[in-house]
Parts: C-alpha cells; structure tokens; sequence
C-alpha cells in the first residue's frame, strides 16, 4: 500500500452552495464537511430539496461550491482539467431515459470514456473493453449493436453503470439509482452496483431517498436535511440506533408501522401538511419548526455536527430523546 | 364494506396492435370490484397492469381492441358509444395518472384547471358554487386555499399529486382508478399523499384500484391484492392472505423481496 491509499478520496470542508433565482436566493448546502474514506462506500440519504444532489455533483467536480473548499484525491477540484477529473470521478445521472441518446448505438456510447479518457485507438480493444464492461454489468454481448431507443429503463441504467465504471475512475456518484426502475428490477441494479463497488479500487457514494437499499452497498451513511448533515456514522447505527428525531422518524416509516401506530401516521400528516409552508427559519436548528421535541434553545441556536458515540455524529441538543411509541 | 359488486371484469382480453403486428397485453383477466374496495393491482413493468385500468375507461383504441366484459351499472363498458362514455368518464369513473408532473395544464393556473372540470362535467355555471367546490376539494387533501391561484410549475410534486387526487374526485365518483400515484416521490412524501389518498377513498365510499409497482404502498392501501405478470393475473385474495401464504413462485419472491426489505 502506499501513502496514497491512507488519504481521503474525497475531503469536504465547510462547502455552501446557493442558487439564484428570480431574486431569491436558495440555500442548497449550508456548510457541510464531510470525508470519504478510499474503499469506504457512503450514502447520502434526505428528502426532496435536500440538497443530496448538490453534494453530490459538488464532490465530483462538476459544480463548484459557493463557499468552502472541496478535494477529490488531494487536489482541489477547481483546479483539475476536465479530461483529468473526469479519470477520477464520474457522476451516474438519475434519469436514464434523459441521459441516453436514442439514436445512439451502445458502442458509441461506450467507446467514448475509452477514446476521450484513457485514449485507446486500437478497435478491437475498445470492443473487447465494451464488452467486459457489458457483461460486469449483467447484459451479454449482442447489446453492443443495440441503439439506445431499443432499451428498457433497466437495461438503460446497466448502460450508465458501464459507462461510468469503463474508465476504472477512483470515485463514482450514483444519484437515486432506482427511482425510475420497477421492484423486480431494482435489486438487481443494486446487486450490480455492489458488485461493481466491490471489485477494483472505486469508491461509490450513493444518493438516495430509499433508505432499504443503503446497506446493500454503504458503510457509511449521511442524513441530509435542508442542507445540512444532521446525522453521520456507520448504517447500521443509522439504520437502528437513530439519534436524531428526523433520522428516526425516516426510518420508522415503514407499512406496519404506519398501519399498527396512530401516532406515528399523525406525525407523517403533520409533519407532510407543514412542510409546503415555505423557507426554514435562518436561526436555529433547521428541524425545530416541526420537531416536536424543540425548545426554545432549538429554535434561537443551530446545534454543531458532534460526536456522540464513537463514530456516530449527530447536529442536534436532544439527540437520542425522541422515540416513536 | 358494503358486499355489493360495482364493477365485475370477466374474460378481459385486451390486443395492441402497431403496424400490422399483435401483441396480448392482456389475457383473461377477471374480477369483482366491491363497493368501497380498495384493490392493489401489483406487476413489473409491461405486465398490463394501466392497460386494464385503461380498459374500464374505455380509452382502448383501434386498431387495438379489447373482448370480455366490463360490467358497469349493468351495461358493458367495451360496448358502449363515446357519447355514453363520456357521461362516465371523470363522473362515475376516474383516474389519477402517474405523470403529475405532466397532468396539469402548464399555462392554466390551478383554478382554471379545477374550473374547467366543474364546467364540462359537472355542468355547474354559478360562480359561487365553483368557489366553493373548489375550496372544498383543495382542503380534504390538505392543501392551503391559497394554491389555487398558482400555476403547476410553482407546486412541488407532492402538491400536485395531491392537487391531481382532489380534481379526479370533485365529482364523488363511484369508481377512482390510481395508476402509479406516487412514483417519483420520496418515501415521507409517498406515504404522507397515500393517507391523504386513502383518507378520501374511504370518507366518500367510492372504489379504487390502485395499480403500483411498490408493494409497500400496497400494503398501506389495499384490502385485496391481485398479482399481475405477463397479462395474466396469477394471485388475487386479501392483502393480508397473499401476503402470508402466497402460492405462487413469482409472488413468493415478489413477497421475499418485500419482507427483506421490511426487516
């Protein structure tokens, strides 16, 4: 091993990120730090708008943070030269039907990262490549002649998965791997991606709001809310040992619990009917407007990201406190 | 539950035909839908799960075609002329689409969406009563009156979806058909738009057939299960039945891979 392997793949410190619109100005990321560690597969877990996307594409280099410093293998990314990053880290988008070109042919679009990135010119390697890709990802060797109108959304998202894993990059995004794809196929794609992320030496950090299929793939999970990391450890203390109320309350949504727990179904509509009206409140904690355990220090300070259990960090002053009955 | 069939579907066929070339969406699909039922209909993609749901409301067209029946107030909906249907369509029976992102007229605002239902199906004139319906039908899906005069554009998904549920079922239809409603959703917002969508089914006693892919939404919703796959319906009883004692390979794995998911 060298000193290389040791280092952060990706290093997040103090990032903001704002959008501006018709003179408003949206706040996506409001100074998140966050490591990833070589080999260590993260989620991001959050609702709707809450800003995982953002981080996402910000840690592979292709936004650039508003505020705060972002590097992706030592280097920060503003400096990299597109081709370059590009050899690192790559980004799988979260619309399949958007992000292939119908009239495209499989080889085409495969042989790019190969030409452009790792500047193959000999034919026979590129097809050989192609199809090792191909197969890693569950499809035979026939698709190669395919065209990319021909393809089901699940065949469409294996294509994305091999495009993005072609170039053997260090860092791989997948953002929301399973929104578009039926129950059937979605552990498969899962299957896939943990395959993938297991042989060679890439990192995946997968964004999702589906919190069940984190464990197949992540050691390490964030909880996103209104861009701010308010919970971050290991999955299976997120999963089981929730600490903060909003990282409880998601992970006890679940049918039984909604069918057998009043209280909880309560909440849900409570908490669904609140969260259209509008912008959080600048001050405080970014839940205390609808957590139901928040005083009157949630709502004046913002709590710090602190380390609660070894390992488990967690932005809030009465973590560990809520419970669903 | 009142035990009184609304809607009886026997023998359904239903052949899409595309440039001289057939293909069964559908074969020999039968069931009952009783009054206030609430029917999950569960499939992967292509297992002709919305083309049923297409078929009751008459929207096959040709060169495709459809045979069996469809029982509705005594008449069979495959039958009927395009002028009786639509006495049916979005009074008696109704859908919500999975598109919400596109349902909505994008240049109208969510009034003039509303109005224009009120005005060709309900045939209600008087302002004030457009008022009032409209009032009406955007609180019982808990949403501030203020969104009507908004255009789809400024809504999140979940607004609309809930905006799609009210305008499906301002007329108090007797039978509502759900394709997909909350895919594309995220999982707090998912359920939060099934309870308000089940909340409405139940307090008006109309029907549904709720047609998904997510077996958990099912299970939220549904008091009986049907399991499509290759146009056929290979398990149908209770929720709670299938759910325990499945028969069936495929739905044993469907229900394997949803326990797994649940634990």
């Amino acid at each position: 091993m060298t000193e290389d392997d040791n280092s952060d793949i990706v290093e997040v410190t103090g990032v903001s990120k704002y959008y501006g619109t018709k003179g408003r100005i949206v706040t996506a990321l409001e100074n998140v730090s966050l490591n990833v560690k070589r080999l260590e597969n993260i989620a991001i877990v959050g609702e709707t708008g809450s800003g995982k996307t953002t981080l996402g594409r910000i840690t592979c280099g292709l936004e650039t943070p508003s505020r705060g410093q972002v590097k992706i293998d030592q280097i920060e990314s503003t400096r990299y030269r597109r081709t370059k990053l590009w050899r690192i880290s790559q980004y799988i988008h979260q619309d399949p039907y958007g992000a292939i070109d119908n009239l495209e042919d499989v080889r085409t679009i495969l042989s790019r990262p190969l030409r452009y990135l790792l500047h193959i010119k000999e034919e026979s390697e590129i097809d050989e490549k192609i199809i090792d890709a191909l197969r890693l990802t569950g499809l035979d060797e026939s698709y190669i002649n395919k065209k990319g109108g021909d393809l089901s959304g699940g065949e469409k998202q294996r294509i994305l998965i091999a495009r993005a894993f072609i170039s053997n990059p260090k860092y791989v995004v997948i953002d929301e791997p399973t929104t578009m794809i039926d129950f059937v196929h979605r552990d498969e794609i899962i299957d896939t991606l943990a395959n993938m992320g297991r042989n060679g030496n890439t990192t995946l950090m997968l964004i999702t709001h589906d919190i069940m299929i984190v464990p197949k793939i992540a050691k390490k999970a964030a909880v996103l809310y209104r861009g701010k990391i308010i919970e971050y450890g290991s999955v299976e203390n997120i999963l089981k040992k929730p600490l903060h109320p909003y990282t409880t309350f998601l992970t006890s949504i679940k049918v039984n619990n909604l069918t057998e727990n009043k209280s909880l179904l309560e909440y849900l509509q409570t908490y669904g009917k609140e969260r259209q009206v509008g912008e959080p409140s600048k001050k405080g904690c970014v839940y205390s407007s609808i957590c139901p355990l928040a005083d009157a220090k949630c709502k004046a300070q913002s709590p710090d990201l602190l380390e609660k259990n070894q390992g488990h960090f967690v932005a809030c002053f009465k973590s560990g406190e809520f419970r669903i009955v | 539950m009142i035990d009184e069939d609304i809607l009886s579907v026997r023998d359904l066929s239903i052949v899409y035909s595309s440039y001289g070339e057939e293909k069964n969406a559908v074969r020999n699909v039968s069931f009952d839908l009783r009054r206030g039922e609430i029917l999950g209909i569960v499939g992967e993609s292509g297992a002709g799960k919305s083309t049923v749901g297409k078929a009751i409301l008459g929207l096959i067209e040709p060169p495709s075609y459809a045979r069996g029946q469809i029982t509705f107030e005594n008449r069979n909906i495959l039958e009927m002329s395009e002028y009786r249907l639509n006495k049916i369509r979005w009074n008696k029976i109704t859908m919500i689409f999975q598109a919400s992102m596109n349902s909505l007229n994008p240049v109208q605002s969510i009034e003039s969406n509303f109005i224009s239902v009120i005005k060709d199906k309900m045939k209600i004139n008087d302002k004030i009563e457009w008022e009032r319906l409209i009032d009406e039908a955007l609180l019982s899906v808990s949403l501030p009156i203020e969104v009507k005069k908004k255009f789809p554009h400024q809504l999140s998904g979940g607004m609309k979806q809930r905006i799609l549920i009210s305008l499906a079922m301002i007329t108090n239809p007797q039978v509502v058909i759900a394709d997909e409603p909350t895919t594309a959703l995220d999982v707090i917002t998912e359920f939060y738009v099934l309870s308000v969508l089940k909340n409405k089914i139940r307090t008006s006693g109309a029907s549904m057939i709720f047609i998904t892919h997510d077996l958990p939404a099912i299970v939220f919703m549904a008091d009986t299960l049907a399991v499509m796959r290759y146009g056929e319906i290979i398990e149908h009883g209770p929720v709670s039945n299938v759910l325990s004692k499945p028969q069936n390979d495929y739905t044993k794995k469907l229900v394997g891979a949803y326990y797994e998911v649940e634990l």
